[in-house]
């Protein structure tokens, strides 16, 4: 960030840069458990994703703060900001509403 | 030891022990949660859906708590407030 920013649009900035990779880092962890559950081995994919998540997400913050405090925990309110985006996108886990809005549907005749 | 030195010791150590117990503790967790999710799902593999879900909501809430102590401990040793705080107040004299 060479060009002179407004202090908050730096906040607001960094709150996005956050939002970014909170995404990848939940939707990798959606993606890991999904795929590793089935696997034969899930101990190294679940290791080796949160090994990767995790480095992705501390070097992202390092990058986004810019040695200072405040953008890292603006950074830090958007990995927050994702977690809950990412788990409203990954839907409820009871299939119950599903059954119910099927249910309204009318039959197919076949 | 002047005061500056204090303080980056004291950053230093603590960002040390921050990084230590902050991912002790969701290290143990998240073992016992994925050991506990895997028994489930050989004992019911029909409810493999929901199950998933809900470790996921679990380990998402446990990796929160690791980052939130990996943020601290980033604030400490990068951008510490009251180190600059300090270098400005030694400069100005």
């Amino acid at each position: 960030m060479n060009e002179m920013l407004s202090p908050l649009l730096e906040l607001v900035l960094a709150g996005a840069a956050g939002l970014a990779l909170g995404a990848v880092f939940f939707g990798g962890l959606w993606w890991t458990l999904r795929k590793s559950l089935n696997s034969p081995r899930p101990a190294l994919w679940l290791l080796g994703s949160a090994l990767a998540r995790m480095s992705l997400v501390l070097v992202g913050l390092y990058l986004v703060s810019g040695g200072q405090w405040q953008r890292l925990l603006a950074g830090l309110a958007g990995v927050i900001c994702a977690r809950f985006i990412v788990l409203g996108l990954t839907g409820p886990g009871d299939d119950h509403q599903t059954v119910a809005k099927e249910a309204r549907n009318a039959p197919e005749s076949r | 030891m002047d005061s500056l030195t204090l303080i980056a010791v004291s950053s230093i150590v603590i960002a040390g022990l921050t990084t230590g117990f902050g991912t002790m503790g969701p290290a143990l967790s998240e073992g016992r949660a994925v050991a506990t999710a895997l028994t489930a799902l050989a004992q019911q593999p029909d409810a493999s859906a929901t199950i998933t879900r809900t470790l996921f909501v679990g380990l998402a809430m446990i990796e929160s708590t690791a980052i939130y102590c990996f943020v601290v401990s980033m604030i400490l040793i990068f951008a510490n407030p009251f180190w600059n705080l300090a270098i400005a107040q030694v400069a100005g004299k």
